[in-house]
């Protein structure tokens, strides 16, 4: 699979959010995405996902144009920064509403995934009486069950313990190597340092591929 | 689904209510009279008919609070996770719409199950062939008159968040019902009367009004219309939306 970025630029109220983004995106591969706050990483993700219109340029996926012939990514798993679930649910009711959209796995599925992270499908808690750390787990699940063929992950190490924090990090190397195209935005260098194969600085809307080791 | 099922019980309640305010213990009425009081029969377009809009619309009222949020829920909490699995919006939307007005005719006819049942048990009520012509015009303009209204409290909302659009639209509502309730002082003659009746959506829900000028096709006709056109906007606001705020009501967890 190949992801396309061609010419992508987004304005909101006259500012310029996204300038002129270009890249080209394989699968197999992880692709970290590092830059300060409100350098543009998030809307980065939105844009390529579909999430967003763009105020110009495209997004391509083996050559099917986004908002053009799709309207989202086909086989898309992705964790935004801050964004919860339904908070009356529980983890697993959470994830059961969401596979039933597409239908693709069954309950079995969805609670290996929810086991994958780390938690307990039979929790009878609701999403709000998570801790940080439980909806963090709880939403990679979401974005794993479905073994995407495109994983994009805000920041997906935030709020996690160091045991958590590894357990992702081995769950994003068997995507990797599963075959999914992986993007990672990340403050933590250590996570850009270890997984990525090629890393991307985000500075003031504008991508620039990273040369050299991340300062 | 369960979850909304149970706001029917409400609307029988509703139902069950407006017996008990306009006929028992001891008034009598045909089956067709019972729905014509559910449809505001004897709500004339005068200020002193007020309290009996305001005990009437109220079941209506709830349905608005209760789906108001039907479709805008999505759009709240988990909305990026929802639609970035959702391939075709517009089509996701429309199976919702079609689904809010099943909700909306389940709603209604419960309100005249809680009536009828209430009524039976009570003795006060007779068979009248009738009925069926005076049900088929309210479940059809109430229904849809609760659909364009519901609809539009959620596309206002998508657009902006849920405080500003149910202010908007039953500011609007009560609007209606104002202009309403002061047809005859206002605007004086027949003549003038029937134009303000005719401009004024909320004047089809009231049957004295389809009695008098037999307007019943029209009302129907009009709130369709608005449905439509109201679905038409939900689409075009639901196909361009930017997913930038992770939730219209509290921007985050």
């Amino acid at each position: 699979m190949r992801l396309d970025v061609s010419n992508v630029t987004k304005k909101i109220k006259g500012k310029m959010i996204l300038d002129n983004i270009n890249l080209e995106l394989v699968s197999g591969r992880i692709y970290g995405f590092v830059g300060e706050n409100g350098s543009g990483k998030t809307m980065l993700f939105r844009a390529i996902s579909g999430l967003m219109r763009l105020t110009s340029g495209q997004v391509s996926v083996d050559g099917q144009v986004l908002h053009k012939d799709i309207s989202v990514l086909p086989g898309l798993g992705i964790i935004i920064e801050n964004a919860g679930l339904y908070p009356e649910l529980t983890g697993l009711d959470n994830l059961r509403q969401l596979a039933k959209i597409n239908k693709k796995i069954d309950d079995e599925q969805i609670k290996e995934a929810i086991i994958r992270v780390g938690l307990d499908p039979d929790d009878k808690r609701t999403f709000r009486k998570y801790s940080l750390g439980m909806k963090q787990r709880i939403i990679i699940a979401q974005a794993i069950m479905e073994k995407p063929d495109i994983l994009m992950l805000d920041e997906p190490t935030n709020a996690l313990d160091e045991n958590a924090v590894n357990i992702v990090r081995d769950i994003i190397d068997e995507e990797r190597k599963r075959g999914a195209l992986v993007l990672i935005a990340s403050h933590n260098k250590e996570d850009i340092k270890l997984l990525c194969d090629e890393i991307y600085r985000v500075k003031d809307g504008k991508v620039i591929k990273q040369e050299g080791d991340i300062a | 689904m369960r979850y909304y099922l149970r706001f029917m019980l409400v609307a029988a309640g509703c139902g069950a209510f407006a017996m008990i305010y306009y006929i028992f213990p001891d008034k009598t009425i045909s089956s067709a009279q019972l729905i014509d009081i559910l449809a505001m029969v004897n709500v004339m377009d005068e200020p002193t008919y007020l309290n009996h809009i305001t005990f009437l619309y109220a079941p209506m009222l709830f349905f608005e609070i209760f789906f108001g949020m039907y479709i805008y829920r999505h759009f709240c909490t988990a909305n990026y996770y929802f639609f970035s699995r959702k391939n075709n919006r517009v089509k996701w939307f429309l199976c919702e719409c079609v689904k809010l007005y099943g909700y909306a005719l389940i709603y209604i006819l419960s309100t005249i199950l809680g009536a009828g049942i209430f009524a039976m048990c009570s003795k006060l009520v007779y068979y009248d062939a009738l009925m069926w012509r005076e049900c088929l015009y309210y479940v059809l303009i109430y229904a849809s008159h609760l659909v364009a209204v519901t609809l539009l409290i959620n596309v206002i909302a998508i657009l902006t968040n849920s405080t500003v659009a149910f202010t908007i639209v039953e500011l609007a509502v009560m609007t209606q019902i104002a202009v309403y309730s002061m047809s005859s002082k206002l605007f004086g003659g027949e003549t003038g009367e029937f134009k303000a009746l005719k401009y004024n959506p909320f004047a089809y829900l009231v049957f004295w009004v389809q009695q008098e000028y037999n307007r019943y096709v029209q009302g129907i006709v009009i709130y369709l219309v608005l449905v439509i056109l109201v679905a038409m906007v939900g689409c075009i606001v639901v196909s361009r939306h930017d997913f930038i705020q992770s939730n219209n009501e509290t921007e985050g967890f």
